[in-house]
């Protein structure tokens, strides 16, 4: 099912705008990211397309063909999976995934057969009968996705779902979400503050900050080409390097490097892994610190900025703190904005 | 040392509450409390008491179980309402609705009767005693369910329930009733032993011919022998025991659900 929303704006009882006039439009069997900050109105957004708000006049939601907009969230057929789940304590797992099913008075059979299936899809065999009180995080998770998918809803909305999580959970249950909704391939939205979350499991991902859109793209595109400095800082974590424009280089006061283009009245913003520590670098800076990650050292370098910038160290024997070293950076990967 | 100290304090205490009651409950199975227990033990007494104050004991339980009935219907979505909504007008509504267990019940039968009192058939009713003891314990059954679904983050659960296609009744019968259960039974042991047990309010309410069991045992001991007086009391108390029992046995249960279901 498809999903616009043009004009869609905001704006609480207490005069707070926590969302500007925004358009989207997401296509059958998408899966859409909303990415951002807290307060940054990514939840507002998702809470009017469900239909648990409503949109300032002049707002409009089209769901497929039909205009949505009015139409309270029990009519919008849309299956939501909330932060804290929002699990029904008394009931049963499986009355809580056959509940949708009943509002839609199913006949009792296809009830049973539609949770059976779900709950197999799910992987919550053998749970049907439990308490919620008696599941684990990870369990309560999918039970909650098992529930919001159980009615076929038209388009499933999920906030934050994995934010409830512990950090080792998350990750593992982050590719699990992924291919689940694939596998289920209705169009989905969710709203998430991790970017890495939002890079694993979305089609697209529209960056948000102070209540607006700032750029909706494919992840490779954010990443390879943000539109604004915060795009490029939250997505990526992109630093402003601080310097100015002469021609084709960028000059900075430890060094000048190459860019693609004159950068003009551009700035040019640098990630950590561009920014590698190399002998044959034209910048100079001094170490403030070394971390260690596995696949290569992060090193903080002062220097450069008012405020130490990270770099990339790729070797087996690490700068140390107060060393002096020599950045490189590729002229493909200084971002101009 | 220490120990036996403590052991021996908590058994006075218990003593300085038990004996007075013990002494009453023996009066009225005694056959002559002025010969003491020698004179032998006798259930007449208790069936004078049924043959006199039959009426009460009923019209008690008549007016206890319309008084819940009344509390449930008003009380809970009272209670949901505040749950759902709230805020500084909601504490003021709460404190406005709580207001009946400052004032004592005297004054508020006074205000009753110069409100209704030249209403002559609803006067003499017992629907007036029962608006006096809707009053006076709507506050608790409110009270009760709000604190049990304040535990707990309705709203998400409602709009899950929304989400699903359930329409507002239906969220209500399927989330919010099962949810508040623990509070409202809670909520109605408290108004029935309370309403059993009223006393100030019905003494300025009721009329000769409808006594409730309160005003009846106050009758009871200006006017009938020591004897049948006492015998009352251990009516009133077979009565209200299993009660006051039940009531510590919900609110605990109450209180343990709440404990559970919240995040």
């Amino acid at each position: 099912m498809t999903i616009s929303l043009t004009g869609c704006a905001k704006t609480f009882p207490d005069g707070t705008q926590a969302l500007l006039p925004t358009d989207l439009a997401v296509n059958d069997s998408e899966i859409v990211a909303l990415l951002g900050p807290s307060g940054c109105g990514k939840t507002t957004l998702l809470r009017l397309i469900a239909g648990l708000e409503t949109p300032d006049a002049d707002g409009r939601i089209q769901l497929g063909e039909d205009d949505v907009t009015t139409l309270p969230v029990e009519s919008r057929r849309v299956g939501i999976v909330f932060q804290n789940y929002a699990l029904f304590p008394n009931m049963s797992v499986r009355a809580n995934i056959a509940y949708g099913l009943k509002m839609q008075k199913q006949p009792r059979a296809t009830i049973i057969a539609r949770v059976d299936e779900v709950m197999g899809l799910c992987r919550l065999e053998g749970l049907a009968d439990r308490a919620i009180t008696m599941l684990s995080g990870g369990q309560k998770q999918r039970v909650a996705l098992a529930r919001a998918v159980a009615p076929s809803p038209k388009l499933l909305l999920l906030d934050e779902p994995l934010s409830a999580l512990d950090a080792a959970l998350r990750e593992a249950l982050r590719d699990e979400l992924a291919g689940l909704l694939r596998t289920i391939g209705t169009t989905a939205i969710f709203v998430t503050h991790d970017q890495s979350e939002a890079l694993a499991i979305a089609d697209r991902i529209a960056v948000m900050n102070t209540g607006r859109i700032e750029q909706i793209g494919t992840p490779m595109t954010l990443y390879q080409q943000p539109a604004s400095p915060f795009v490029a800082g939250f997505v990526g974590h992109a630093v402003p390097l601080d310097g100015k424009a002469e021609g084709n280089e960028w000059v900075t006061s430890a060094g000048r490097f190459r860019t693609s283009e004159p950068a003009g009245d551009r700035k040019v913003f640098v990630r950590p892994e561009s920014l590698m520590v190399d002998e044959a670098g034209s910048l100079s800076g001094t170490v403030a610190a070394t971390t260690f990650m596995g696949t290569h050292h992060r090193v903080l370098v002062a220097g450069l900025n008012p405020a130490p910038i990270p770099a990339t160290y790729r070797g087996s024997t690490p700068p140390q703190r107060g060393q002096p070293v020599r950045l490189a950076i590729n002229a493909d990967e200084a971002l101009l904005l | 040392m220490a120990r036996i100290l403590q052991i021996t304090v908590t058994l006075a205490a218990c003593l300085f509450l038990f004996v007075p009651t013990l002494l009453s409950v023996l009066a009225g199975l005694t056959r002559n409390y002025f010969q003491g227990l020698s004179s032998g033990l006798t259930l007449r007494w208790v069936g004078e008491v049924w043959v006199l104050y039959a009426d009460s004991i009923f019209l008690s339980i008549g007016i206890a179980l319309a008084c819940l009935v009344c509390t449930l219907i008003l009380g809970v979505p009272a209670g949901y309402a505040l749950a759902r909504h709230p805020g500084r007008w909601s504490r003021v509504l709460e404190e406005f609705i709580s207001l009946p267990l400052a004032v004592p019940g005297l004054a508020l039968a006074l205000a009753l009767l110069q409100l209704y009192g030249t209403m002559r058939g609803f006067r003499i009713s017992w629907t007036f005693i029962l608006v006096g003891h809707v009053l006076y314990t709507l506050p608790f059954m409110v009270r009760s369910v709000l604190a049990v679904l304040s535990a707990i983050d309705l709203k998400t659960l409602e709009e899950g329930a929304a989400s699903l296609g359930a329409p507002p009744w239906r969220r209500f019968i399927d989330i919010v009733v099962p949810n508040a259960t623990p509070g409202i039974l809670a909520g109605a042991l408290t108004v029935v032993t309370l309403s059993i047990g009223e006393f100030n309010l019905t003494w300025m309410l009721h009329t000769p011919f409808l006594k409730t069991l309160p005003v009846g045992l106050a009758d009871s001991y200006a006017s009938m022998r020591l004897e049948i007086a006492s015998a009352y009391t251990l009516v009133f108390f077979i009565m209200i025991v299993p009660l006051l029992v039940a009531m510590q046995w919900a609110s605990a249960k109450a209180q343990k659900w709440a404990g559970t279901v919240s995040p």
